[in-house]
């Protein structure tokens, strides 16, 4: 994304601020057009002046806020409501399996097949690709860090001594556990502690990023209850 | 900036002319095909000049969405963030349908009224 300039920033910000006692998915549907809006308005236009008046030609914020309260009523016919809490809950599942999809699949599936740690994450995965809720270029940042979720840093050996006992207990009884006994590794402490907290927070991250996109997109209905905010 | 001349009621004038009918001129565009806001906006404004102001053809969108006539999906774009593309829903284009029915004989109406200056 473009950086945005300081007075699409400001024009924004007015808008959000116009938009508080809006429903919360108008507010986000508004934010997300406009910004979009700005942001090619932003890369055509030729100078400062250009921009000044792209953005006037956009109208007041509090306009388009006021558009939203009341503006015309068009007639809807039988309403399909296509995404909703449903979508929502579906994508909470996804990045649950992204990140922790290998430790569940291995709790459930290692001992009936070795590559039973696998498929939790692999239906992650495949729950991210057919998801309408993120593009292409989300998906493969979601599929990359990490392969196998947190678990894949943990099985690389770089689990410092003071957070294996924690990590232990989820996977008693897998295969994998003997790696995880807090001794022997190729990193010193000082390096392999903070590499392994960044390895675990990277996926976490994804997600909570993922999740979020994906909630500012939801298309919901206001006689549905809006979930997570 | 003009304050209540006459250019500020023809303002006024149209917006009301405008109310009804935009959104069902949203649903004929997105009829031949998808666009996404920045271009349906130049769509409305410039090819058609309908006149209206750019921004308030957002929140136009956003309910046209919630009532399930138009849906969108977020694509990417060679240049810059994702877009969200609009396009029109079976409900959609029934209301497209349901709105050409009406609005044809309402239009003839009017005209035939105003060009005779109507019944003395």
């Amino acid at each position: 994304m473009t950086e945005p300039h300081p007075l699409v920033a400001a024009y924004l910000r007015r808008l959000d601020a116009a938009t508080t006692d809006l429903p919360p998915e108008v507010g986000e549907d508004l934010h997300a057009d406009v910004s979009g809006h700005l942001d090619q308005a932003q890369r055509e236009a030729v100078d400062e002046a250009d921009l000044r008046t792209r953005i006037d030609r956009l109208g007041p914020p509090e306009a388009i806020a006021a558009e939203a309260r009341g503006g015309p009523q068009p007639a809807a016919t039988t309403p399909s409501r296509r995404a909703g809490p449903n979508s929502s809950r579906r994508d909470g599942l996804t990045v649950v399996l992204l990140v922790f999809g290998t430790i569940i699949g291995g709790v459930v599936l290692l001992p009936i097949a070795p590559v039973g740690a696998l498929l939790g994450w692999v239906a992650g995965v495949v729950l991210l690709w057919t998801s309408p809720s993120w593009p292409a270029g989300e998906k493969v940042l979601g599929t990359l860090v990490w392969p196998g979720g947190i678990a894949a840093p943990l099985l690389l050996g770089l689990v410092g001594g003071r957070t294996c006992t924690g990590v232990t207990d989820i996977v008693d009884g897998v295969e994998v556990a003997s790696e995880m006994t807090c001794e022997g590794f190729a990193l010193p402490p000082w390096l392999g502690i903070p590499v392994m907290i960044a390895a675990v927070a990277a996926p976490i991250l994804v997600a909570g990023v993922l999740l979020r996109r994906a909630d500012r997109r939801r298309a919901s209905s206001p006689s549905l209850p809006v979930t997570s905010r | 900036m003009r304050h209540m001349e006459p250019g500020e009621e023809r303002e006024q004038r149209l917006i009301q002319l405008r109310r009804g009918a935009l959104p069902h001129c949203v649903l004929a565009i997105l009829a031949d095909g998808e666009h996404y806001g920045f271009e349906l906006v130049g769509l409305l404004t410039e090819t058609y000049d309908l006149g209206t102001s750019e921004g308030t053809i957002y929140p136009l969108l956003s309910r046209l969405r919630r009532d399930g006539l138009v849906e969108t999906s977020w694509r990417e774009s060679e240049s810059g963030p994702p877009r969200r593309y609009y396009r029109l829903t079976d409900a959609g284009r029934r209301a497209l349908e349901a709105f050409k029915d009406d609005w044809r004989p309402f239009r003839d109406a009017v005209d035939a009224l105003l060009d005779t200056g109507g019944p003395r």
